[in-house]
């Protein structure tokens, strides 16, 4: 979370630079933010080669807006958020939707779920085979998040593998914080009954 | 010790955080395998989240995006004003040793007439420059 400190010296001090006509201090700018900007490029849009055209004109956009940043947030989350409305405008182009034909998997009290819930606990508990488990694990929520809404997937990675708070989160989409909180529990619940339908499946 | 399981959005946080609300929920927790068993599936997707290798452009974006970054024009065209200005000398210095000329042509117009066509056709020349020099810089900027 140390990337998205709001009004940052290292912040003012680039774009003072950029708007100079520094453009290395741009290029550092691209550097810094690059992460957070392919997690969402990558989270909503699919077409490789869209993808490369959409992450240009994003920091053509942030180059062309940066005279009138305001270091109200951080420069980072300002430009995430340039590239969540970058890829929202293209989605509404395309005619795509971020929540489309989606459903979410119904929770069933099985026997065979207990059973799968006890076995994790156990392997929890016994901490065996954690190599294979976690290859297995990795592989199985890739598949997971991959079938969730392009929304879910950018949401429950701005939150848990780029470590974004909820506000920063809510700054970067527009939504509101309850909305946000709504769908990151949507997204974790049904990705645990992937998980544990992968599980059953494979006869944990 | 109550026997109402947890509800899903308290084992999601005690997931995330490890904290429980209460002694009631703690207590049922650790006697309830269910609803360990349902933390530590959620554990397993946290985990499982963060160990999702973050993607990377096959491109050079920085490279590419400084590019097609235009590059700044100066405030002030010194080139062209240099160029007008000579241009505005040449025509000064002709026009001065021309005057004999010019006298002979124009005699018989008043001051203020004279002077109209002389502005009149500076204007003519300055404008067709500045055209010129507008299209020039339109097929270089094509040309890149």
């Amino acid at each position: 979370m140390a990337l998205l400190k709001a009004d940052s010296a290292e912040d003012r001090y680039l774009v003072n630079l950029v708007l100079k006509g520094d453009n290395s201090a741009f290029t550092t700018i691209i550097r810094n933010t690059e992460r957070l900007v392919t997690q969402i490029v990558f989270k909503l849009i699919g077409n490789t080669d869209d993808r490369k055209d959409l992450a240009q004109d994003i920091y053509l956009r942030a180059y062309k807006g940066l005279p009138d940043f305001t270091f109200r947030a951080a420069l980072s989350t300002w430009i995430a958020q340039i590239a969540y409305n970058t890829c929202l405008n293209y989605l509404e182009k395309k005619k795509y939707t971020l929540l489309s034909d989606w459903e979410e998997i119904a929770d069933d009290d099985t026997e065979e779920t207990d059973h799968v819930l006890n076995t994790i606990v156990a392997l929890a508990d016994k901490e065996v085979d954690q190599g294979i488990l976690q290859k297995q694990r990795t592989a199985i929520i890739h598949q997971a998040i991959e079938t969730l809404p392009p929304l879910y997937k950018t949401l429950i990675t701005l939150y848990h593998n780029e470590e974004l708070s909820y506000g920063e989160i809510t700054s970067i989409t527009g939504l509101p914080i309850g909305t946000v909180k709504n769908y990151l529990f949507r997204a974790r619940k049904t990705l645990k009954e992937q998980l544990l339908k992968q599980y059953t499946k494979e006869e944990l | 010790m109550t026997s109402i399981h947890l509800d899903e959005n308290t084992i999601q946080q005690y997931a995330i955080t490890g904290v429980l609300a209460g002694e009631e929920q703690t207590q049922h927790f650790l006697h309830c395998n269910r609803c360990r068993g349902r933390a530590a599936a959620y554990k397993e997707v946290l985990a499982g989240v963060k160990d999702q290798p973050a993607p990377a452009f096959d491109f050079d974006l920085p490279a590419l995006v400084i590019q097609k970054i235009p590059a700044k024009k100066a405030a002030i065209p010194w080139r062209a004003v240099l160029v007008i200005a000579g241009l505005l000398g040449v025509i000064s210095l002709v026009t001065y040793n021309l005057r004999a000329v010019f006298g002979v042509v124009f005699e018989g117009l008043s001051l203020s007439a004279a002077s109209l066509i002389f502005i009149a056709m500076i204007s003519v020349l300055i404008f067709q420059l500045a055209d010129m020099v507008n299209k020039y810089h339109q097929q270089i900027n094509a040309l890149d």
